[in-house]
């Protein structure tokens, strides 16, 4: 199995980019994440819709007790106004530092291991400081797939 | 003559060093350059090396200034709450007293401290809000409140509630295991008082956020949250409860056994292992062992000062005072203010560690420290809510506070300060005055 069939060429988030744009790149080439090129051209971090979620749209408390609520959620329901005003902050200040990084000469075990240990789904596939390309968790199940069919 | 002479300058030299090592010691610890833990640490084991160097203080010492009692008593209840909390109990219970005051925000904040305060006696006070401090918060947003009243009444209400009791507050462990007193002479002497001061600090708390406590008229009290599925495991709880209730049982009757309080909580964890056989590793990692480790340091440090000579001088010193009966009574209201001011300003625990030889030093000369030992608890404890920094609870209902995502709900130092003294000092006044008319019940 190798990673340069199910490598998803994303595209990369910048300094300034608008969360909005971010997003759009993301639901293209469907992947949760993009890796963030700082002005010198080096990864620095990787923009993940989750987090951009966790940080502005939930809070801390609902989080914790998520098992206990009901559908009647009153003045904690994000309002439509903020979800606006947060796609167009840039991206920048929720870039998380903890980033992995695969080369494709990787065996897509070792995708799969490093996701587990790191808690994402996604990993990004650099080659000499170049991003090529993002591998998602359902781009290993859909080439598992093709691989069974083709038995 | 040149030999006394000698000694006598050995001995200066002595408290010279060791109390250089714990000011230094406390410093860094206060300063918060380090962990506590480390600091800590750092100057228990200088302490040592000083002392054998210069040949006031040695290894075997400094073990036997570790007071296992106080040490295997928090850790015995940290593991009963490590149990206790992953069940939903208290989740469970805020629920339901949410639900039945949510008309009435004033009525909820006082029934939520009520709690809080309850469990604060007899669990460890920093658990119990971390536990209730983001229920709190949930309840409050689905209400269209501010949650800063509700958390700061409850982190300072279980800090007063904390003192209640033998295991409430690590201090009291502390003394408690220092003076030979049992859980239930404690609670009879410090249950009244608190119960006082507890009513008198939720009218007060009731007045300085009555603009924040107004009930919402045209918004929906219904908390859409289940209860029921806070309970994570049912029998688990009606279990770890029995043993809760044994635990506490036992504590009311331990001096009649002869039992230590630390083996008591013990007990209790044999018989969880055999009711609940929890995965102890789990467990043992929910154990605070950099607080342990902390303790043992300042146990440590204050034996080598103890050591030297330099807490008998002190003790020598304030004997002349408080030997006069009629001045005990202001030695114990003094020691209560001093107690409660440090403690707003800095760590309780290193104050109560230094304290505690030297009340028993002064017991030595035959002066009945009593009404001090429940000055001192008093004193420490009701200081916690002075300033934010005065409690850990206070930090986490800060942070709490911060997190919930409310510019109006944040608690400044400044803000804690503004309520925060107003209760400390009105709670002192009324300890210091039931303090002085029962007099005599305190001896």
């Amino acid at each position: 199995m190798n990673l340069k069939n199910i490598l998803i060429p994303s595209g990369v988030a910048r300094p300034g980019m608008l969360i909005k744009d971010a997003f759009s790149l993301c639901v293209k080439h469907n992947v949760p994440g993009l890796p963030y090129i700082d002005a010198q051209g080096k990864l620095a971090g990787r923009v993940s819709i989750r987090h951009i979620f966790k940080v502005n749209c939930i809070p801390d408390f609902m989080v914790d007790h998520a098992h206990l609520l009901g559908d009647s959620l009153g003045c904690i329901n994000i309002s439509k106004e903020h979800a606006l005003t947060v796609t167009d902050l840039p991206v920048d200040n929720f870039v998380i530092n903890n980033v992995v990084t695969i080369t494709p000469a990787s065996p897509v075990v070792k995708a799969l291991a490093v996701m587990e240990k790191s808690d994402v789904t996604y990993i990004f596939v650099m080659e000499n400081e170049q991003f090529l390309g993002t591998v998602t968790i359902m781009g290993v199940a859909k080439l598992m797939l093709e691989m069974k069919d083709q038995k | 003559m040149i030999n006394s002479e000698h000694l006598a300058t050995a001995s200066t030299e002595h408290m010279l060093i060791a109390t250089s090592v714990l000011v230094v010691s406390y410093i860094i610890i206060f300063s918060e350059k380090l962990h506590r833990a480390s600091a800590a640490l750092l100057g228990a084991v200088t302490m040592i090396v000083v002392g054998m160097w210069f040949g006031f203080y040695d290894q075997a010492k400094a073990l036997h200034a570790i007071d296992a009692n106080t040490m295997l008593l928090l850790m015995g209840m940290m593991l009963i709450v490590a149990m206790i909390r992953p069940t939903g109990g208290f989740e469970y219970l805020a629920i339901k007293i949410a639900k039945k005051t949510a008309k009435s925000p004033k009525r909820l904040l006082v029934y939520l401290c009520l709690a809080v305060s309850i469990i604060s006696m007899f669990l460890d006070n920093v658990t119990t809000v971390i536990i209730f401090a983001p229920l709190t918060v949930l309840i409050t947003r689905l209400l269209f409140l501010n949650p800063m009243p509700f958390l700061m009444a409850e982190a300072m209400l279980s800090n007063i509630g904390g003192i209640g009791t033998l295991v409430g507050d690590p201090p009291n462990i502390m003394i408690g295991s220092a003076a030979h007193i049992d859980f239930t002479r404690f609670m009879i002497h410090m249950v009244p008082i608190v119960v006082v001061v507890w009513c008198c600090v939720v009218g007060l708390v009731l007045f300085l956020f009555r603009d924040n406590l107004q009930p919402n008229t045209n918004t929906s009290t219904k908390i859409d949250l289940d209860e029921h599925k806070a309970i994570k495991d049912p029998a688990g709880l009606k279990k770890i409860l029995f043993v809760l209730g044994v635990v506490i049982g036992l504590f009311f009757i331990h001096h009649h056994l002869h039992l230590y309080p630390s083996f008591v909580s013990f007990i209790g964890i044999a018989l969880a292992i055999i009711l609940i056989q929890p995965n102890i590793e789990k467990i043992l990692l929910e154990v605070e062992w950099p607080v342990l480790l902390f303790f043992a340091s300042l146990f440590i440090i204050v034996g080598g000062v103890e050591a030297s000579g330099v807490l008998s001088l002190i003790g020598n010193q304030l004997a002349e005072f408080a030997n006069d009966p009629k001045k005990l009574l202001i030695t114990a209201i003094i020691l209560m203010w001093v107690a409660a001011i440090v403690s707003a300003i800095v760590d309780n625990i290193p104050f109560t560690v230094t304290m505690i030889p030297i009340v028993l030093g002064l017991e030595t000369q035959g002066i009945n420290v009593t009404p001090l030992w429940w000055a001192l608890a008093l004193g420490v404890g009701m200081g916690g809510n002075g300033t934010h920094i005065g409690a850990t609870a206070n930090i986490i209902c800060m942070a709490e506070a911060e997190r919930c995502g409310m510019p109006e709900a944040c608690i400044s130092p400044k803000i804690w300060m503004k309520k925060g003294l107003p209760v400390m000092f009105v709670s002192l006044i009324v300890c210091s005055i039931v303090f002085a008319i029962f007099f005599d019940f305190f001896l």
